[in-house]
């Protein structure tokens, strides 16, 4: 496709479609003029440092330029410009972000679908993202109080979640930080990462965080998979039948027991391991960070990063996700 | 509203009300105060009960000309960034014993945090639940039973709630159990981060105090000849930097590496490639061995599997930037020290903290070698290392230190120079032949 087609796709999308109110849902609009954007020209050049009066000028900008990605970014005491670039100016605030994004998943992927590569990703592998986004958000809103989390797609393989709450507008580096360090039960990258003593984890968080992560370990698995993961044969068969007579229901008891297996074969770490989110903290604490806006367009796979509804977070399926540049992806894959 | 109880006399965050004092006498205060200060770490029960007296007849006078000390020494602090770190280390030590020792009633307890860290920041026990319409939340329940006992109540502890905002330490750690955004722990669990956060609003309150520099010649005067006593009176501590081993060709004995860096010179050497944070901390660690930045470069050059096809000129030309930027001969131009164990386990790679208990076990146990004896250790022997490695990864590290050299005592290990400060002399790494070889100016 050409970038005139490109352009036309654009053009298209965002005067007909993309509604610029939608991103009250994530920023205050009342300091808008002050919030620094950031942008792709159709080129391919990297814009950053520009502010707009108001939101209706944001969406003439996006109608006139149709840009390929566009980002938001923090608030300053002055507009943001390419005079005043923002290391010139003082920082006032960026709202709390979470991304999480299946490249730091590479390492346990292997083991929940046959997706590799940077550019691969299944409603399989989807799962991890969606468990870690279950356990942030109810994390966040029950022992940090937050009330308003959105979730958005990134358009292509992750999400970011932006929390509006007005007091996590001014936390600084270390705050985000222990945010990130409270949720992370992971610690480090890799297959060997460590982690957590259970003891560590406390009240309702361990309770939350086993219940998420065994539920979804847990459905459709097989006698088989509990005896190759070193429950005892007898063990796999309960827990089985359990599932079976529950219809599939994950309660209480059920994961109090597959809990007590998995100490006695040694095989709880592995399994967290394998599930437990994992944040990419750098962009939490970088207060200067420039994000996806929602309902924007990610410029190369033309996907529309929408928000998403919690409600129905499970079945969201990124490759079902359509495309405004049609067939563009099929020509350059 | 409650009525609030005055916060203790020692406290002396405030300004004096009333600076009208002849300036030689208000420096003598402030000597006074210096000190106090220096003779806090030697005896420090002592210095509270000499100094701070409880029932005096002038009582009012002395705590009024402690204040005025205190702000004095504030006022040279806010001119002089080393003697600002100084004054709020020893000040910080000093509101610590004072707390320990004349804080007596939850009262009085419960005012110094609310002025330390807000009084919107902290709440009562009932005070939080009836707030946050939690009096059915039975972890709290449990909470209550656990430290409202007879006991707690002899030791003065009790339950105490601080916004998470203002104890991140506590919510990285997970201390306590968080609930709507409040932290609800005892109240000795937040001691630490209580003096934390008192070094940190007498900062603020150092660089509010620089307003009143350049107001009055007199103030401006006494604060300056005060400023060049106290730089050559006071004794700065530095941060502990590790020194350096150069000169002996250390990065030639892997034998004498950390775990941390042996594991990432393992790792190098097998993969031929390493995450940004761990090429930082090896680049380091080699320098302060004694190679050289060209040595370096060599290395690198040699170790990493990226570069094939590309000569040195051009590894030089690309990837020497970064090499040379450890050696502060590129944009900052720093000298960077090896980081700390503790700054290790937060930000770059210990083994302790990052790598799961099996693999770690398996890489203590074989991959761990000596050049004077074949190492071998069991299971049992790792078993209590690897216990605490999640909990105390310096502590493991000294324990680990002590079953590969079979020392029964050797000091703690807070950085990894000392692994092999330690472990040079030892192996005997360090002979006096080798430090009369060294060319002299002559």
């Amino acid at each position: 496709m050409t970038i005139k087609n490109r352009r036309n796709a654009l053009r298209d999308y965002y005067s007909t479609d993309f509604d610029v109110q939608v991103l009250s849902r994530v920023i205050e609009f009342s300091s808008f003029s002050t919030r620094e954007f950031g942008f792709v020209s159709l080129s391919g050049k990297f814009f950053r440092n520009i502010a707009f009066e108001n939101p209706k000028a944001l969406q003439d900008f996006l109608i006139d330029r149709c840009p390929t990605d566009a980002y938001i970014g923090a608030l300053y005491d002055n507009p943001p410009s390419r005079k005043t670039p923002i290391h010139t100016l003082e920082w006032k605030g960026h709202e709390l972000v979470f991304d999480i994004d299946l490249t730091d998943y590479d390492a346990v992927r292997k083991f929940v679908c046959d997706c590799t590569g940077a550019n691969q990703v299944c409603v399989r592998c989807w799962q991890l993202i969606n468990i870690s986004i279950s356990l942030i958000d109810e994390t966040m809103r029950r022992d940090f109080g937050m009330n308003e989390l959105v979730w958005l797609f990134s358009g292509r393989r992750g999400v970011h979640g932006w929390v509006r709450d007005p007091e996590t507008v001014n936390l600084d580096r270390d705050q985000r930080q222990s945010i990130i360090d409270y949720l992370s039960v992971v610690k480090g990258e890799d297959e060997t990462a460590r982690v957590q003593d259970r003891k560590l984890l406390k009240y309702e968080f361990r309770k939350r965080t086993e219940f998420t992560i065994f539920k979804y370990a847990l459905k459709d698995i097989r006698r088989k998979d509990l005896v190759e993961m070193g429950i005892s044969a007898s063990a796999a068969t309960k827990i089985v039948s359990q599932l079976k007579h529950q219809e599939g229901k994950v309660d209480e008891n059920l994961i109090r027991r597959f809990n007590k297996n998995l100490a006695s074969a040694n095989k709880y770490d592995e399994v967290i391991r394998r599930w437990a989110p994992r944040i990419d903290h750098k962009v939490t604490i970088d207060l200067r960070r420039l994000l996806r806006m929602p309902t924007s367009i990610h410029g190369k796979t033309g996907r529309v990063a929408r928000i998403l509804d919690l409600n129905t977070i499970f079945e969201f399926n990124p490759e079902d996700e359509p495309s405004i540049f049609g067939d563009i992806n099929k020509e350059t894959e | 509203m409650n009525q609030r109880m005055p916060l203790p006399n020692w406290f002396l965050l405030q300004a004096p009300p009333n600076l009208n004092i002849e300036v030689q006498a208000w420096r003598k205060l402030a000597w006074n105060r210096v000190q106090l200060l220096e003779k806090l770490p030697n005896n420090p029960s002592q210095v509270v009960r000499d100094f701070f007296p409880s029932y005096e007849e002038e009582i009012d006078q002395i705590y009024d000309d402690f204040r005025l000390g205190a702000y004095l020494l504030r006022l040279v602090a806010a001119t002089n960034s080393r003697l600002e770190s100084w004054l709020i280390e020893v000040e910080g030590d000093l509101f610590e014993r004072l707390y320990y020792d004349r804080t007596e009633s939850p009262e009085e307890k419960l005012e110094i945090y609310r002025e330390v860290f807000g009084e919107e920041n902290v709440l009562k026990y009932e005070e939080f639940k009836y707030k946050m319409d939690e009096e059915n939340n039975p972890h709290l329940a449990e909470l209550y039973q656990q430290y409202h006992t007879s006991r707690s109540r002899a030791k003065g502890d009790f339950l105490i709630c601080v916004h998470y905002t203002k104890v991140p330490w506590m919510v990285s750690n997970r201390k306590g159990y968080l609930r709507k955004g409040w932290v609800v722990s005892n109240e000795t669990s937040f001691r630490g981060v209580l003096k934390k956060a008192f070094e940190r609003r007498l900062e603020k309150e150092i660089t509010k105090a620089q307003d009143l520099l350049g107001i009055r010649e007199d103030i401006d005067n006494v604060v300056q000849s005060l400023e060049q006593d106290l730089s050559k009176h006071v004794q700065i501590r530095s941060q502990y930097s590790g020194g350096d081993l150069g000169g002996q060709d250390l990065f030639l004995h892997p034998e004498v590496f950390p775990p941390c860096m042996l594991q990432i010179y393992f790792e190098i050497e097998k993969t031929g490639r390493l995450v940004h944070v761990k090429r930082l901390q090896l680049g380091f660690f080699l320098k302060r061995l004694g190679m050289s930045v060209n040595d370096q470069l060599h290395f690198w050059y040699e170790k990493s599997v990226d570069n094939v096809g590309q000569s040195f000129s051009e590894f030089q030309r690309t990837s020497g930037y970064q090499i040379r930027h450890l050696y502060g001969l590129e944009g900052g131009k720093k000298d960077y020290n090896v980081p700390q164990c503790s700054t290790i386990a937060t930000g770059y790679f210990c083994p302790y903290t990052h790598l799961a208990p099996a693999i770690l076990t398996e890489f203590l146990k074989n991959n761990y070698y000596t050049t004077k004896k074949n190492l071998t250790l069991g299971d049992s022997q790792l078993n209590s290392v690897i216990s605490i490695s999640g909990s105390n990864p310096t502590q493991a590290c000294t324990q680990y230190f002590r079953l590969v050299y079979n020392r029964t005592f050797y000091r703690k290990i807070v950085h990894p120079l000392q692994w092999t400060r330690f472990a040079m002399k030892i192996e005997g790494l360090s002979t006096p032949k080798e430090s009369e070889n060294k060319p002299t100016e002559e």
